[in-house]
């Protein structure tokens, strides 16, 4: 069965923790690897909107969708966006991962960055987080000052549930 | 010597100190802005009172943790490492996700002297 979720939120922290539950509630049933993984890309795709998007003409506000079905995962993150250096770095990254057939060392490497400089201020690691760590699929769309982020994974058909 | 714990919103640290042993415990949800905020003044500040301790950093009881929260974690591990006589770091090896997050933190840390990383 098909369940999904489609929110419009006010661009504020206390907002992921709402969608996070309301995404943990929707997948009741499920194996808790699937749930841990799923609230995870969530809240790195929702925390990167808050951060770094913006209100402009387009969009004032996150839209979050949320699809499930036994089998498949996706989530949907759509903001504001204004050109600059954060949306340089974005595009660097993505650029990167696109790129890489061992996406598991982005990730690695990122850490290793971390190691060797602790004094940076920005982990820059959501994006490969959440195509290394817990391996879903990224892509994104840029049209007219918004952003729009697509995390998608088929999940390996379990029969044990939480 | 006495080492205070730290509470915020979701998320606690718990300190216990027993002889030449320190077991620093993680509790909850880490899942604020900027996590670094909190916790690398409070970590800086535990540094000198970790001098030649065993230190055991257990991880198994956090529930959520966001990217934020790594940095912190890897800045803590290495500093700890040119104190403490050795780190022993636990993550829950039952939980998809904490392998899944510790597991490459394991991998950047194999360099670190007297620091262990495992599933338990």
């Amino acid at each position: 069965m098909l369940t999904s979720i489609k929110i419009e939120i006010t661009p504020m922290w206390s907002a992921i923790a709402d969608i996070k539950e309301k995404v943990k509630i929707s997948m009741v049933g499920m194996p808790r690897g699937n749930i841990d993984f799923t609230v995870m890309v969530a809240s790195e795709l929702l925390e990167n909107a808050i951060k770094y998007g913006i209100a402009n003409n387009e969009s004032s506000q996150v839209d979050f969708e949320f699809e499930i079905d036994h089998s498949k995962v996706s989530l949907n993150v759509r903001n504001g966006i204004a050109h600059g250096p954060n949306l340089d770095k974005f595009l660097l990254v993505m650029n990167k991962i696109n790129a890489s057939e061992n996406k598991k060392n982005l990730y690695l490497e990122r850490l290793q960055e971390i190691m060797d400089d602790p004094t940076q201020l920005e982990s820059c690691l959501g994006l490969y987080r959440i195509i290394s760590e817990v391996e879903f699929d990224l892509n994104y769309r840029l049209n007219n000052n918004i952003l729009e982020m697509i995390a998608t994974k088929h999940f390996a058909e379990e029969k044990n549930a939480n | 010597m006495q080492i205070n714990g730290l509470k915020a919103d979701n998320f606690e640290i718990k300190v216990i100190n027993q002889n030449n042993q320190i077991k620093i415990q993680w509790f909850g949800r880490s899942e604020a802005r900027n996590p670094a905020e909190l916790l690398n003044p409070y970590f800086e500040n535990m540094l000198s009172k970790l001098k030649d301790k065993q230190v055991a950093i257990d991880y198994t009881e956090l529930e959520f943790m966001n990217s934020s929260t790594v940095p912190p974690i890897i800045k803590f591990i290495k500093s700890c490492s040119q104190s403490a006589s050795s780190i022993v770091v636990n993550y829950n090896m039952n939980l998809e996700w904490q392998t899944a997050s510790f597991k490459p933190i394991q991998t950047v840390c194999l360099v670190l002297k007297n620091v262990t990383v495992a599933g338990i």
